[in-house]
């Protein structure tokens, strides 16, 4: 059996303050009992009264206003308490809270200034990332991102629209490297369907095949195995909703890149809310509605010698 | 058990024909006499044409060797189609089926296929399928044009309906099933091109080259697979594999080098043939089986020289067909024939009693062979009959009643 110490608790009806209290109060009572009129005596229990019921109002009010601190006190705690259970999380919390726990300390104005700039594009970021969005800018460092979805286990159908403005899109090294990721993913198994659309320069309305400068781009891939689908700009002249650079992984994850006039990633925005890829989704089948698959337009080309 | 007098299963391997047997045995001459010697190996590049008299007349029955180029042109002039399209050559027809299942299921995500396949074609597909994470949706077939009243109209709708409901968009066809059910192959592929893309098709041909149709001179298909050991009598078996449909040319060609170098293909022949025709021998070629070639060869050229063509044969073998069916009838046996659009030359009898349907394939095949006669047994009492290519002997006939009887 064991002999634990348990604590000691003094019961409140033996606290000074409640003995104090009551055996003054009660001998003032005693002597205007004994020396007053019966008047006096009505008067002081009235005030006496009063004055107990203003204590308990204002203790009512100082405790809504304890109230209030708790709460506030709870709140802030439930960050770090939800936080607890995700330790990759939380330690970013933890270096962060430091941080700014640190810059708290220095009285620059100009410092100040230029950290609160900083931290309201770092707060739009991170909102964006709890909303399931990432944005890249004028970087091609979402390429690795992007890989990593092609690789992955569970993408089986990559769905992709290529915007082809310019013949030297998707010709740098990196895009090559991202081309090669592509091929790979369809040796593994994964479905690549591709749908490009062309100005009309690259795509003349009376040339069956794409201009020489992006044919061999497009045959490649199609020879790949990917499946491809050609759309000329212009027939989509009343749908300018569906000019657009993005690539649907699985049901996982959107991607859509803009480009700028020398066809360099200015944006690149990866969303995996199921609601951005079920958009994405009905704009593919809108897109595919103008299609020809590159297959069919070969078929109508003579034999190659 | 006595030698066969009636050779009927031609649907399982052809008998030898002549010109494939002469250079069978001049081929078995030559490894006696040259091994692999240099001789050896410039005929097998070049051919007989630099041979002296004397040497033709020692070898005469591998004259008609001219490469492996001119043997593909051959078999492509067989086949109806231009002679300069390519031929892919396989020891293991399994390895041409999966070679075909990946190229399905590079495009496409749902494939329709009917009930007539060859079981073990269909266990390849679906093992990629599932490999690949996509869909397979059966047709089943083989009773409708079993209906009399159900014709080629009735099977393309019935295709096209099925293809549309299950959203596919790729096609394995089997032109003329193992049981001797013949699909008009090229007219289902068109008509399900007029209402969707068909992004691949692939087309078993093993028992329709060179008996029912294997017309592939609009290159209708991204690829036919056939074989030499059967209809086209080389006996030493060799898969084949038409394509070159313009579509699918380089891509077929792409992924054949691409699962070669992986090693996930590797058919010794295949890899031969690949490296003789680009000149790029890599020192293998003493492990390859070669006699498939030569047997192919000659009996290709006997193909090519007969008068008579492939489809007038097979009307000749459809009227067979009618004859075995009748004398079956008075014999105990039930033909299983498809309706008329749908027959070939192999036909299918079931016996009339519970006692042989209870028997098991080995047994009834076994008690055929012992009346002299050749052809293929199935659990449930059902023989499978190949016809021959000329009308029908009166000892034949004789000799087919008197097995029938026998074994019933």
């Amino acid at each position: 059996m064991s002999h634990e110490e348990r604590p000691y608790h003094r019961t409140a009806l033996l606290s000074f303050r409640f003995l104090g209290t009551a055996v003054i109060g009660s001998l003032v009572m005693a002597l205007v009992a004994v020396f007053g009129t019966a008047p006096t005596q009505l008067a002081i229990l009235g005030a006496f009264i009063s004055i107990l019921g203003g204590l308990f109002l204002s203790y009512l009010g100082q405790e809504d206003q304890r109230e209030q601190k708790r709460a506030e006190v709870i709140q802030s705690l439930a960050v770090p308490l939800s936080l607890a259970s995700d330790p990759e999380l939380f330690q970013q919390y933890q270096v962060i809270s430091a941080a700014l726990t640190a810059l708290a300390q220095r009285t620059d104005p100009i410092l100040r200034q230029i950290a609160l700039l900083k931290l309201a594009s770092v707060t739009e970021q991170i909102d964006g990332l709890a909303e399931g969005r990432i944005v890249f800018a004028l970087t091609e460092s979402w390429r690795t991102v992007y890989e990593d979805l092609l690789c992955s286990p569970d993408v089986r159908r990559y769905r992709s629209v290529a915007w082809v403005q310019h013949p030297e899109y998707w010709q740098d090294e990196p895009s090559k490297q991202s081309m090669r990721v592509n091929f790979e993913a369809v040796r593994r198994g994964v479905l690549v369907e591709r749908i490009i659309l062309l100005s009309d320069e690259l795509w003349p309305a009376e040339e069956s095949l794409p201009s020489p400068e992006i044919l061999p781009w497009i045959e490649e891939q199609h020879n790949r195995g990917l499946w491809i689908g050609l759309v000329r700009e212009s027939d989509l002249s009343r749908e300018p909703d569906l000019l657009i650079d993005m690539g649907i992984y699985g049901d996982r994850a959107v991607g859509v890149q803009e480009l700028d006039d020398c066809c360099r990633t200015l944006r690149f925005t990866l969303d995996v809310d199921p609601q951005a890829v079920q958009l994405a989704d009905s704009r593919w089948k809108r897109i595919q509605l103008f299609a020809r698959s590159f297959g069919s337009i070969l078929d109508q080309e003579p034999p190659r010698t | 058990m006595q030698p066969t007098q009636l050779y009927l299963d031609t649907a399982r391997l052809g008998q030898m024909s002549r010109r494939a047997q002469q250079a069978h045995l001049d081929f078995a001459r030559m490894a006696v006499e040259e091994g692999a010697s240099q001789f050896f190996e410039r005929f097998l590049r070049e051919g007989s044409d630099s041979w002296s008299g004397n040497v033709q007349s020692r070898f005469h029955g591998l004259t008609c060797w001219r490469g492996i180029s001119r043997l593909k042109e051959n078999l492509r002039t067989l086949a109806g189609s231009d002679p300069e399209l390519p031929v892919l050559m396989v020891n293991r027809l399994a390895d041409l089926m999966r070679f075909a299942s990946r190229l399905l299921f590079q495009q496409c995500s749902n494939v329709l296929v009917t009930d007539l396949g060859w079981p073990p074609y269909r266990e390849i597909l679906d093992g990629e399928a599932r490999r690949a994470g996509r869909s397979v949706t059966p047709l089943a077939v083989r009773e409708l044009i079993c209906d009399s009243q159900f014709g080629e109209d009735d099977l393309v709708d019935a295709v096209r309906r099925r293809f549309l409901a299950a959203g596919c968009d790729g096609l394995f066809l089997t032109a003329v099933s193992h049981q001797g059910f013949r699909l008009p192959a090229e007219r289902l592929v068109r008509a399900l091109e007029q209402v969707r893309e068909v992004r691949s098709i692939v087309i078993d041909g093993a028992q329709d080259f060179c008996h029912a149709s294997a017309d592939l001179s609009n290159e209708y298909c991204d690829l036919y697979l056939a074989g030499c050991h059967k209809w086209l009598q080389g006996f030493h078996p060799m898969g084949l594999g038409f394509y070159g449909r313009r579509r699918s040319r380089v891509m077929v060609e792409m992924l054949l080098v691409d699962l070669l170098e992986s090693g996930e293909l590797n058919d010794p022949l295949l890899r031969f043939t690949t490296q003789i025709e680009s000149a790029k021998l890599d020192g293998e070629t003493e492990t390859v089986n070669l006699i498939p070639i030569f047997t192919c060869q000659g009996a290709t050229a006997e193909a090519l020289e007969r008068s008579a063509s492939v489809p007038s044969l097979l009307g000749m073998r459809r009227r067979n067909v009618l004859q075995a069916a009748s004398v079956a009838e008075s014999s105990g046996w039930r033909p299983v024939l498809p309706a008329e659009p749908f027959r070939t030359g192999i036909m299918l009898l079931q016996s009339e009693r519970d006692v042989i349907r209870r028997r098991s394939h080995r047994d009834l095949r076994e008690s055929f062979a012992d009346e002299g006669v050749a052809l293929t047994a199935y659990d449930g009492g059902f023989v499978r009959l190949s016809m021959p290519a000329t009308e029908w002997q009166p000892q034949e006939i004789d000799q087919l009643r008197s097995a029938l009887h026998s074994v019933a």
